[in-house]
């Protein structure tokens, strides 16, 4: 029953990260220097974060064991990583850097 | 229900280690909450405690037993990724506020505003290249110290319809 709700919805996400990278991809173009690093990166933490939600689907549809869940968790992980590295740039950039 | 407490599966340890990680981050942001905002930054804040309560969710979903559903982690996820769209959407905002390097398209939207902030609608007939290489106009789209409009339209580098109420 559960996954009647959870399956559109992680759909859903699946399309708006598509959205966030066109987006993504379409500011690289449009921005120069620094910001690029920072657009680069910010679409580095989204393909990683795609990935996980695409696994976590196939997890879904497949019932996939633990293994899974494990590579779905360490991809997050390394997804706000990146982000991580995006919020010091920010940082150092507001504070004049 | 296993006790919060009790990290014991390396999934659990994982998504312990991304609420850290995500939490470190609002920190670095509150440790300099008097810097310039802007909407870029605002976004990217509460998109970050979004995935923060996602993650709690998560890790209080993967630790009872039999595991949950995971609707509310799902919408929260959702809810998170709105705003992760929205900060994607605000950076061209975000560069221009903090005179990072932009693209010609910025900088050309700058330099209008700098010729004539009144109607915008100055008309270069020279490429923007070539008033940056003869030093004319900064990389970052502003008029070098000491030129003016006037010059530039002299030289028959750009055209200035006149306003209405100057006719």
């Amino acid at each position: 029953m559960a996954e009647l709700i959870t399956t559109p919805i992680t759909l859903a996400i699946f399309l708006l990260q598509g959205f966030i990278i066109i987006d993504g991809i379409r500011t690289y173009h449009r921005v120069a220097g620094s910001m690029r690093w920072l657009v680069l990166l910010l679409l580095a933490a989204t393909a990683l974060m795609t990935a996980r939600t695409a696994l976590h689907f196939v997890r879904m549809l497949l019932e996939l064991g633990v293994i899974t869940h494990l590579l779905e968790q360490i991809l997050l992980l390394l997804g706000f990583g990146v982000l991580a590295a995006v919020t010091i740039r920010i940082q150092r950039i507001m504070q004049g850097e | 229900m296993v006790s919060v407490f009790d990290l014991g599966m390396p999934i659990q340890w994982f998504g312990f280690a991304t609420i850290v990680v995500i939490i470190g981050q609002l920190l670095l942001y509150w440790v300099n909450r008097r810097a310039r905002f802007s909407r870029f930054r605002l976004w990217f804040i509460l998109m970050l405690l979004l995935f923060l309560l996602a993650e709690i969710i998560h890790l209080r979903d993967t630790l009872r037993s039999p595991p949950q559903d995971e609707v509310l982690f799902t919408l929260v996820t959702l809810a998170a990724f709105t705003l992760f769209a929205l900060m994607m959407h605000s950076l061209e905002e975000f560069s221009r506020k903090f005179g990072l390097a932009s693209s010609d398209f910025v900088v050309g939207l700058r330099l209008q505003r700098a010729l004539c902030p009144l109607c915008n609608k100055v008309k270069l007939r020279v490429p923007l290249s070539k008033l940056k290489q003869w030093k004319l106009v900064t990389k970052d789209g502003r008029l070098v110290e000491g030129i003016t409009l006037e010059q530039l339209v002299d030289q028959g580098f750009a055209t200035h319809p006149q306003h209405r109420r100057e006719r």
